[in-house]
């Protein structure tokens, strides 16, 4: 039991910077973008391709990241300047990663048409074993790959954290957050909203590439359907995280919760897994858990509502 | 504006000339050459007879490795990789007829149409707890031939089990098609320490290899077309780690020699026809070609851009004196089988 929680913190935590990219979309700017599906295998074929060639595994997240703030940006463009639906703009860019993500492994293997890149036999390449091997000799051994998992894991959504609270307090993240809010009153402030949603979409999705970076080399492989699912992990996280953490305004807080949603999501499946139940019903049941989640947090913010005004006040001056 | 006229006259008569020649073309009498396919669905439409891949047969073969793997008569890292042992040979005599060919009886006496290989599952030898072995069965997602791959394991393992006096646990998972749960249940089965892992379909084991890599459970594979480009084995032959298992590709060298008995001789022209963007065919013709080489078989090979290629390479096919055509499990000929068959038999 306390191995399969840990599987699902290890994975909680990898998940947790998409559903950090899907929130900067879905929340922030109010846009159901569903170029994730497409993006996550972005960042894992491109971090695979990259470790197949023998680039630097750290160098190859940070391309990575950088491919998925390109098809961000692409969404962006598509919906800012060519007017296309957020809906149908995610769409065309998820499925023409479709086939780009195809090119960029083929690119690493050589022959055209690769469906599926493995990083078993060049397992001394990916950042879990490098810095595992780096740990060991510095401290005479002991760490397992699964602390090390760990390890990383929570070092990379703290900083990824870290990060968006700063950006967000900035003039710009503070605009992206006022488009998100209310569109027209910040172009009556002069603010160029188009410019703020594609900024919002790139690094959106430069966060979710690199949760597929993070990801396949984890799993020990990129494969071009690895992304089917992903938008629902991500909501789910988010619903789930602010389930949890409805009664916080910090915006530090609301990031931090949307992390432990994605944890808490991958350890309901671990133990729905774990459980022995039907396969069939796994689907169903981390459905329920999401409706669940869903309902909790309607229900709490009503109590909100009755019992604390004089609080809320206070808070929202600092939400915005 | 004269000369604007003149011009689209002359792109008109040259359009008719062209659709003439081309109907002129389509109307001959067809090459009525004698095609081998990769597999028994596209054979139904424009072969001759093939073997075609039968997934519970591969399910039992697996069933097999992971006895000899539980009940410590084999070492998985010196096993090699297993394919269909036993394909079913279906001829399609319909189509011979139409191109005047007479499949030899050899063959037709052979042909099932449906492999008879059925196991009878002991169900004594699977219990709930208590087991000898515990065994974790992850599968890709719900999918017929999958299931088959899942059922024919099952069944071989039971009766493998009740042979040598053991029972064994099962514990039978399905990823839904979703990669995360691909690990999650991986690692489950590496937490519960099972004493193997049984995976259906690539992606499934890679997940499954990656997460035994500290523990090195034993994990047997299947319907995994490609597993050296996988990552899963050092070589077909030796696996050379936990990792080994039996591969879903087509009999392509029982395939080839079907061609050789159809026509009855050894001196024989081939014609490889695939499109060379498919990496899956790229593999198969590379088989066919190191067999014909083995067996003195000439060759030619047409790799195809796309369809519309079809009537050039068969063109080509003829005239180089193919004896006879072997397609391999391709994609978007498949798609075109009808095509091929109307341009053969001169429809």
């Amino acid at each position: 039991m306390g191995n399969i929680l840990l599987s699902g913190l290890t994975q909680g935590l990898i998940w947790a910077i998409l559903a950090l990219g899907v929130y900067l979309s879905f929340r922030v700017l109010d846009f159901a973008d569903l170029t994730c599906e497409g993006c996550i295998t972005l960042g894992a074929s491109v971090t695979a391709c990259l470790i197949y060639k023998s680039v630097n595994p750290f160098l190859a997240i940070f391309i990575a990241f950088l491919a998925g703030c390109v098809a961000g940006l692409v969404t962006g463009v598509l919906h800012t300047k060519l007017k296309i639906p957020p809906i149908l703009a995610g769409i065309l860019t998820m499925i023409s990663l479709y086939s780009i993500n195809i090119h960029i492994m083929s690119f690493a293997t050589g022959t055209s048409g690769t469906a599926n890149l493995s990083l078993l036999k060049f397992n001394n390449g990916t950042i879990y074993s490098k810095i595992r091997t780096l740990l060991n000799s510095l401290f005479d051994g002991g760490f397992t790959k699964t602390a090390v998992s760990i390890g990383v894991g929570i070092v990379s959504c703290l900083l990824v954290i870290g990060a968006l609270y700063w950006f967000f307090g900035t003039e710009l993240g503070s605009a992206i957050r006022a488009t998100g809010n209310n569109e027209k009153m910040c172009r009556a402030q002069g603010i160029d909203t188009d410019f703020t949603k594609i900024v919002d979409l790139a690094l959106s999705n430069g966060l979710i590439a690199l949760s597929g970076a993070f990801l396949c080399q984890y799993q020990g492989y990129s494969d071009v359907n690895m992304g089917i699912g992903s938008i629902v992990i991500g909501l789910a996280s988010i619903i789930i995280g602010e389930a949890i953490f409805s009664r916080t305004k910090s915006f530090f807080l609301t990031l931090a919760g949307i992390v432990v949603g994605a944890i808490v999501y991958r350890l309901v499946v671990a133990i729905v897994i774990w459980s022995g139940m039907p396969t069939t019903d796994l689907k169903i049941m981390t459905a329920i858990v999401v409706v669940i989640a869903l309902v909790l947090t309607n229900a709490l913010n009503k109590i909100k509502k009755t019992s604390g005004k004089k609080s809320d006040k206070k808070g929202e001056t600092e939400n915005v | 504006m004269k000369i604007k006229k003149f011009l689209s006259l002359i792109a008109a008569a040259a359009l008719i000339a062209g659709t003439l020649s081309m109907t002129s073309c389509s109307s001959e009498e067809g090459y009525n050459i004698p095609i081998v396919c990769g597999e028994s669905g596209m054979n139904s439409t424009c072969g001759v007879a093939t073997y075609g891949v039968d997934y519970y047969s591969l399910g039992v073969k697996a069933g097999d490795m992971a006895a000899d793997v539980l009940l410590g008569i084999s070492d998985i890292s010196k096993m090699s990789v297993q394919t269909d042992p036993n394909p079913a040979l279906t001829v399609n005599s319909a189509v011979a007829e139409q191109i005047g060919i007479t499949i030899p009886e050899s063959i037709t006496s052979r042909a099932t149409g449906e492999s008879s290989n059925e196991v009878t599952r002991v169900e004594s030898a699977i219990v709930e707890s208590g087991a000898d072995f515990t065994i974790g069965i992850l599968q890709l997602t719900q999918h017929v031939a999958l299931d088959q791959c899942n059922i024919g394991f099952i069944d071989q393992i039971s009766v493998r089990m009740s042979q040598a006096g053991k029972t064994v646990a099962i514990d039978n998972q399905n990823a839904s098609n979703e990669t995360s749960n691909n690990v999650t249940i991986a690692e489950n089965f590496v937490n519960k320490n099972v004493d193997l892992i049984y995976t259906i379909a690539t992606s499934s084991s890679q997940a499954a290899a990656e997460a035994t890599r500290e523990s090195k459970i034993p994990v047997i594979f299947n319907a995994v077309t490609n597993p050296v480009d996988a990552g899963l084995v050092q070589s077909m032959e030796v696996s050379g780690g936990n990792v080994c298992g039996v591969s879903d590709i087509n009999p392509v060298e029982k395939q080839i020699e079907l061609i050789a008995e159809i026509l009855d001789s050894e001196d024989i022209t081939i014609g490889l026809l695939y499109t060379s963007a498919e990496t899956n065919s790229v593999f198969q013709i590379n088989m066919a070609k190191k067999y014909c080489n083995e067996k003195g078989y000439n060759f030619v090979e047409k790799g195809l851009g796309d369809i519309n290629d079809i009537h050039a390479a068969f063109i080509a096919l003829s005239e180089a004196g193919v004896d006879a055509i072997y397609i391999p499990t391709d994609n978007v000929i498949a798609n075109s089988c009808a095509t091929v068959h109307s341009l053969n038999i001169g429809e």
